[in-house]
């Protein structure tokens, strides 16, 4: 029996885990860092109308 | 009362007392890790390219094994790994609960998923390895056996945090089922280790036994150090996220914002 | 209701006096009201008698196969049982707020943790330990071991209790805490269930099995003396 299908399904299946695991957290970001942004333009008009 | 003596001398603080210090400002921890995290991947990448390199295509075949052997360099770094992110979780955790960091508590919780994550890889690989070794997918000796129970304190832990609302509150429990799992830890690897052998006779060793070549080591190290890497800028990363989650309102990160410089 | 409030009054009023009197008056209220629904005590013991049926039932009742696995059989059952009954120990007394009173009495709470789990096992684990034999019989267990069987489970079903406490406190303040549990503490229960049947598997087949029951017997002096204070921690946070 090849060895070969193993290895490859092995460091295949690492790769796919790790990666997933580094990209996770990066939509994370990137909605918090949308959201800070909408709470800073809804401030953003009130701030015109005070001065 | 004169205004020279008004004036205290200020005692000089040691520079490791204020790195500690800093490090529990959000903007500042912020801004550190982010500097961190390209170097840390870097190093990941180019470690982790040689290791593979080293032991996907230079160290000679294991003449009882055949080629199956290279699995190890990825099964053994994820099971170490899987363990001291286990280890690292309830320490940090340990001072989260003591101490009130919050910092230790979002970097407790942040090295959850990464832990499971390097379980997973340590059960897969481990069972894709069997196959060709003992001809049989999945089979419960010492070392899977225990790997499977440790995903399930992961995953024990995750859930936990997932399932309170309260951030700060939802830290503090799952990093108490963390501590309590890691003194449990070794009772469960030596009852698992010991049923082990009751139960198969003899043990048998994944990697046969034999004292293992230079060759062979030495990717298997570097494997075990870019991991390593690997676990510092996910968890960097992580944390800086869930930081930014909690402090959607606060100042430091709004200011950043519109500065456009997160 | 009326009368809980009085029960907690009476724990309440114990609080100048020493600790054990408030141990006592706090266990005893435990088992009154839980003497107070009958029913319900039942209601592990019935889940435990399924199970154990269901067992003969989806693998045959070859009498062989049955004595082979009736130590992993009945411990595994009892782990069951025990997990589906934790989480009626503090859920009650969290809901109607009497949790929070017996915190601000004044009283230790590891104390208050280590009552309330002895009550727990008095109601779910000793009746455990006094079916066995009923079980041992169903699952063909070779008489030799029956005594062992035995205490295996008087000694380990308090073990359960303890660390299953722990559990309880951590997800008491959840809604689905109970399907939660049971992940956090079955890792916790992996060298319990291991140990315990390995002294049945060794009394059934002649060898020694002392020290086993010495190591339950150091499991169960280190949990008892340990997992109220880590209990008692998780019930803080949760209460936070």
């Amino acid at each position: 029996m090849s060895h070969a299908p193993f290895i490859w399904a092995s460091y295949a299946i690492g790769a796919v885990v790790l990666l997933w695991c580094a990209l996770a957290p990066l939509a994370k970001k990137r909605r918090a860092i949308r959201d800070i942004r909408k709470l800073n333009q809804l401030e953003e008009p009130s701030r015109d109308s005070n001065t | 009362m004169n205004v020279n003596t008004a004036v205290q001398q200020k005692p000089r603080k040691n520079a490791l007392v204020m790195f500690i210090h800093k490090m529990g400002s959000p903007a500042w921890f912020y801004g550190f890790a982010g500097k961190l995290i390209p170097w840390l991947w870097a190093l990941f990448g180019a470690l982790a390219v040689w290791g593979l390199y080293l032991g996907l295509f230079k160290a000679p075949p294991d003449y009882l094994q055949g080629e199956s052997f290279r699995i190890m360099y990825l099964h053994v770094p994820a099971a170490w790994m899987s363990m001291l992110i286990y280890a690292a979780m309830a320490v940090m955790g340990f001072i989260a609960l003591v101490w009130r960091i919050r910092i230790m508590e979002i970097m407790a919780m942040s090295s959850a998923p990464i832990g499971a994550a390097f379980t997973l890889i340590a059960l897969a690989s481990g069972s894709l390895w069997g196959r060709p070794t003992w001809g049989t997918y999945w089979v419960w000796d010492a070392r899977l056996t225990s790997e499977l129970v440790l995903l399930f304190l992961y995953l024990g832990v995750i859930g936990l945090h997932n399932a309170i609302d309260e951030p700060r509150k939802a830290a503090r429990a799952a990093c108490l089922l963390a501590l309590v799992g890691l003194v449990n830890l070794p009772i469960i690897h030596y009852s698992v280790k010991w049923w082990n052998t009751l139960h198969q006779g003899s043990s048998i060793s994944i990697t046969g036994g034999s004292s293992i070549d230079p060759s062979m080591l030495w990717p298997l190290l570097i494997m075990a150090v870019a991991t390593k890497f690997y676990y510092a800028a996910n968890l960097l990363t992580r944390s800086r996220v869930k930081l930014l989650q909690q402090d959607l309102r606060k100042s430091w990160a709004r200011e950043m914002i519109r500065e456009n410089r997160a | 209701m009326n009368t809980q409030v009085v029960q907690i009054a009476q724990v309440t009023q114990v609080a100048q006096g020493s600790l054990s009197k408030a141990f006592f008056a706090l266990l005893r209220r435990d088992l009154l009201l839980a003497f107070r629904r009958r029913t319900e005590l039942l209601f592990p013991v019935i889940f435990l008698l399924v199970i154990i049926s269901l067992f003969p039932l989806g693998i045959g009742p070859s009498p062989e196969l049955l004595a082979r696995i009736a130590p992993g059989v009945i411990w595994i059952a009892a782990l069951l049982a025990t997990v589906i009954s934790l989480d009626g120990l503090f859920r009650s007394d969290f809901e109607d707020g009497s949790l929070e009173q017996f915190v601000i009495s004044g009283h230790p709470l590891t104390l208050i943790s280590l009552a309330k789990i002895v009550a727990h096992w008095l109601v779910a684990g000793l009746p455990l330990v006094l079916l066995s034999p009923l079980l041992a019989v169903w699952m063909n267990l070779p008489l030799e071991s029956l005594g062992v069987m035995v205490l295996t489970l008087a000694l380990g079903t308090p073990i359960l209790s303890l660390i299953g406490s722990i559990g309880v406190g951590l997800t008491i303040s959840l809604k689905r805490g109970g399907q939660l549990l049971s992940l956090l503490v079955f890792p916790l229960y992996v060298p319990i269930l291991i140990i315990a049947t390995a002294a049945v598997m060794a009394a059934s087949d002649g060898l020694p099995y002392t020290a086993f029951l010495g190591l339950l017997t150091a499991g169960l002096i280190t949990s008892l003396t340990l997992a109220p204070f880590a209990a008692a921690a998780a019930l803080k946070i949760s209460l936070s």
